[in-house]
C-alpha cells in the first residue's frame, strides 16, 4: 500500500491508521516467526502442550473415580482441566517473558519492531494454544460424558479474556524488570510454581476457612478462577466474583507494564 | 471567572486545546460524574440488622480438626438454616409481600429521590421491583459466625427502618411456617399409626361384645370353672349316694322303700353327671369351643393394646424430635433508625472514576504512541 500521507508523527488520523496497519502486520510476522522457532523443527514440542494437562487430568480422574467430593455436581476432572489449562496461559506468558528480549534482540534494529509487538505476539500465541488445549480436552471429556458444555459461556469467555489481559500486563512488567535484574529472572520460574496452588486453580474459595478466604479473595487470580468456574459449571456460585476489581488490577498492571517497556527500550543497547 | 483577564482565558483555552484528548477522556466524564453526585444525587439512608437462625437443639459440636474439615464442604447446620432465611429474604416472594404490606414501590418513588436512582416505573412488574430492590438491600450470611447481616437503603430514614423491620417480620413468619410444616410432616406418620392401632383395638373389643351376646355367655372362662366344680360336686354326691346304696343293700330288703329311693337318687345323679360332662365338651354351645374362640379374641385384644402403646410412644418421640428441630430467629442487633446519609459515597466514587479514567488515558496514550512509532 503506497499511502501519501503526512508521516510526520503528529496526531494526524491517517498517520495513526497507517501505524495501526503496519503494527498489525509486524505482530503477524512476529507470530509466524515465533511459531517456526518454537514448534517448527521439533514436532513433539507442540504435542507436549496437550500431553501435560492430559496426564494431570488422567491422574485427577483416577483419584476421583466414583467420588463426587467436590461438592454439588462440579465434575472433578473438568475442574482440574479448567484450573490447569488456564493456569498454563498465565505460566507460559510469565515464564517466557524474561527470554523475549534476549532472543529477539536483533529484531530491535528495525525501528518498526517494538518490545510491545514482540510481547503481544508471544502472548497471542500462548493464549491461542492454551484455549485450543482447553477446548480439545473439554470437548473430549464432554463427548465421553464426564462433564457438560459450559453453562454460562459469556462469563467463561470474560474470564479467559481477563486471564489473558492480566497475564499479558504482568508479562510486560516482568519483561522490563528481568532485562536489568538477573536475580528477578532467576526467581520468576519458582514463583510461578508457588502461585499454582495459591491461584485458585485447584480449589474454590468456599472450601477455605475464613481468615484465609478473605485474604485470598483480594488476589486477582483467585477471583478470575471463581469467574471461570462460574462460567463453566452450573453449580458454581458467583459469590466472590468481582469483575471491576480484576479490571482495576489489569489497568494498573497494563499502565505499569507499558511505562516500563518504554523505559527499557531506551536502555537496550544494540551492539 | 468573570474577572479573569483575556490572556488568562486565552491561556486556558490554549491549554484545553492542547490537551483536548485528556479533557475528553478524563476531565469531562469526571466533571459530569461529580456534577451528578454532588448536585443531583439524592441522599440514601441505610438501616442494618443482624440475626442468627438456630434450633433449640443446642448440641455444640466439638470443633475438632476433622469436624471443621467436614463442615467446610457441607457447611455447618446453623449456617445452612441461616441460608434458608437469607434465600427467602432475597426472593420475589418477600419482595411481593413487602409491596402488598407497606407499598415498597411508593417508598422508592419519593419526591426527594433523584431521577437516576429512583425506581423508574410507577407500577413496576414484580421482576422489575425485585431487581431494583436487590440493588438496595443486601443479605449476607457470615460462614464463620452464622450471623446474617441485613442492610436496606432508601431515601428516607424511616423508610429504611420500616422496610427492614417488615423484612425481619417476614423472615420470622416464614420460619414459623416452615416449623409448622416440618412438625406436621414429622408427626403425621406416627399419628396415622396411633389411629390404626386404636381402630384395630376397637374392632377386637367389638368382636368380644359380639361373642358375648351371641353365646349368651359373659365369660366362658368363669362359666367353664363353675361347670367343672358343679360336675365334681355332683360326682361327689353320686359317690356318697352309691356308697349309701351299697350299704343299704347289705342290710335292707331289696324291695324296701328306702333302698328304692336311694337307687332312684343314684340314677338321677349319674344322669345329671353325664349331662353336665357332655355340656362341657360336646354339642352346640359347649364350653370347650366357646373357650377356644374366646381365648383367640382375648389374645388379639392384648396384641392390639400393645401396638397402641408402641404407637403412642413413637408419636411422643416424633413430637419431641420435631420440637427440638424447630428453627428460631434470634435477633442479635436490632434495626437502627439511620440519622446520617452514608450513601451514595460521593467522594469515593468520583475519586475512583477519576483514577480509572487517568489509567485508561495513560494506557491509551502509550499504545497510541507505540502505534505512531510504526508509522514514523
Amino acid at each position: 500500500m503506497t499511502m501519501i500521507s503526512d508521516t510526520s508523527g503528529t496526531t494526524g488520523d491517517r498517520g495513526f491508521w497507517r501505524g495501526m496497519q503496519i503494527q498489525g502486520s509486524v505482530i503477524g510476522a512476529l507470530l509466524m516467526r515465533e511459531l517456526h522457532t518454537r514448534y517448527g523443527r521439533e514436532n513433539i514440542g507442540y504435542l507436549w502442550i496437550f500431553l501435560e494437562p492430559m496426564t494431570l487430568a488422567a491422574a485427577v480422574a483416577l483419584l476421583h473415580v466414583g467420588g463426587g467430593s467436590h461438592g454439588a455436581t462440579i465434575d472433578p476432572v473438568a475442574f482440574a482441566i479448567l484450573g490447569y489449562t488456564i493456569f498454563l496461559m498465565f505460566r507460559g506468558m510469565i515464564s517466557r517473558a524474561e527470554g523475549t528480549l534476549e532472543s529477539n534482540m536483533p529484531l530491535l534494529y528495525h525501528r518498526r519492531v517494538t518490545i510491545f509487538d514482540m510481547m503481544f505476539a508471544r502472548a497471542l500465541l500462548e493464549g491461542a494454544s492454551t484455549i485450543v488445549t482447553y477446548v480439545v480436552l473439554m470437548g473430549f471429556i464432554t463427548i465421553i460424558g464426564m462433564t457438560h458444555v459450559p453453562d454460562r459461556p459469556l462469563e467463561l469467555l470474560i474470564g479467559i479474556f481477563l486471564m489473558f489481559w492480566f497475564s499479558f500486563a504482568l508479562s510486560l512488567i516482568i519483561c522490563a524488570w528481568t532485562h536489568d535484574n538477573r536475580l528477578v529472572a532467576r526467581l520468576v520460574h519458582p514463583i510461578t510454581y508457588i502461585l499454582m496452588p495459591l491461584s485458585g486453580a485447584f480449589y474454590q474459595l468456599i472450601w477455605i476457612p475464613d481468615p484465609y478466604k478473605t485474604w485470598l479473595s483480594y488476589f486477582p487470580l483467585t477471583v478470575i478462577y471463581e469467574l471461570l468456574r462460574y462460567g463453566q459449571f452450573h453449580a458454581a456460585k458467583d459469590t466472590y466474583v468481582d469483575i471491576p476489581y480484576v479490571v482495576g488490577w489489569c489497568l494498573l498492571l497494563t499502565y505499569g507494564g507499558l511505562v516500563f517497556i518504554r523505559a527499557t527500550r531506551r536502555r537496550v543497547h544494540l551492539h | 471567572m468573570n474577572n479573569a483577564s483575556s490572556t488568562d482565558r486565552a491561556g486556558l483555552i490554549g491549554w484545553l486545546r492542547a490537551h483536548r484528548n485528556w479533557c475528553l477522556i478524563v476531565l469531562l466524564p469526571t466533571v459530569l460524574i461529580a456534577a451528578y453526585y454532588y448536585l443531583i444525587a439524592a441522599d440514601q439512608y441505610e438501616s442494618e440488622a443482624h440475626f442468627v437462625v438456630r434450633t433449640s437443639d443446642t448440641q455444640p459440636a466439638a470443633p475438632t480438626g476433622l469436624g471443621q474439615a467436614l463442615t467446610l464442604v457441607g457447611g455447618a447446620s446453623s449456617e445452612r438454616d441461616a441460608l434458608v432465611v437469607a434465600d427467602y429474604l432475597k426472593s420475589h416472594d418477600a419482595v411481593s409481600a413487602l409491596q402488598s404490606q407497606i407499598g415498597l414501590s411508593q417508598r422508592y418513588r419519593r419526591p426527594e429521590a433523584d431521577i437516576v436512582s429512583r425506581l423508574w416505573f410507577a407500577n413496576p412488574t414484580p421482576e422489575q421491583l425485585q431487581k431494583y430492590f436487590s440493588s438496595k438491600a443486601d443479605v449476607d450470611v457470615s460462614t464463620d459466625t452464622g450471623i446474617t447481616t441485613l442492610k436496606v437503603r432508601s431515601f428516607r430514614p424511616e423508610d429504611s427502618y420500616q422496610i427492614i423491620r417488615e423484612l425481619l417480620k417476614l423472615g420470622e413468619n416464614r420460619v414459623n411456617t416452615l416449623n409448622h410444616r416440618n412438625y406436621a410432616n414429622a408427626v403425621a406418620m406416627s399419628q396415622q399409626r396411633v389411629q390404626e392401632a386404636e381402630a384395630s383395638l376397637a374392632q377386637v373389643q367389638g368382636r368380644i361384645t359380639q361373642f358375648r351376646s351371641d353365646e349368651r355367655d359373659f365369660n366362658p372362662q368363669v362359666t367353664g370353672t363353675s361347670r367343672t366344680t358343679m360336675v365334681s360336686d355332683l360326682q361327689g354326691q353320686l359317690a356318697i349316694a352309691r356308697a349309701q346304696e351299697s350299704a343299704m343293700a347289705a342290710v335292707l330288703a331289696p324291695t324296701s322303700p328306702q333302698l328304692t329311693a336311694t337307687r332312684q337318687r343314684v340314677a338321677a345323679l349319674s344322669r345329671q353327671v353325664a349331662a353336665e360332662t357332655a355340656k362341657l365338651s360336646q354339642g352346640p354351645g359347649n364350653v370347650a369351643t366357646g373357650m377356644g374362640a374366646y381365648e383367640g379374641i382375648k389374645m388379639r385384644q392384648e396384641m392390639a393394646g400393645k401396638q397402641l402403646d408402641v404407637a403412642y410412644s413413637a408419636l411422643q418421640h416424633a413430637q419431641d424430635d420435631a420440637r427440638r428441630q424447630q428453627l428460631f430467629v434470634v435477633p442479635v442487633v436490632d434495626p437502627n433508625m439511620p440519622v446520617r446519609a452514608l450513601y451514595p459515597q460521593r467522594t469515593k466514587i468520583v475519586v475512583t472514576a477519576f483514577l480509572a479514567l487517568l489509567l485508561i488515558y495513560g494506557i491509551g496514550w502509550l499504545i497510541a504512541a507505540g502505534v505512531r512509532e510504526h508509522a514514523a
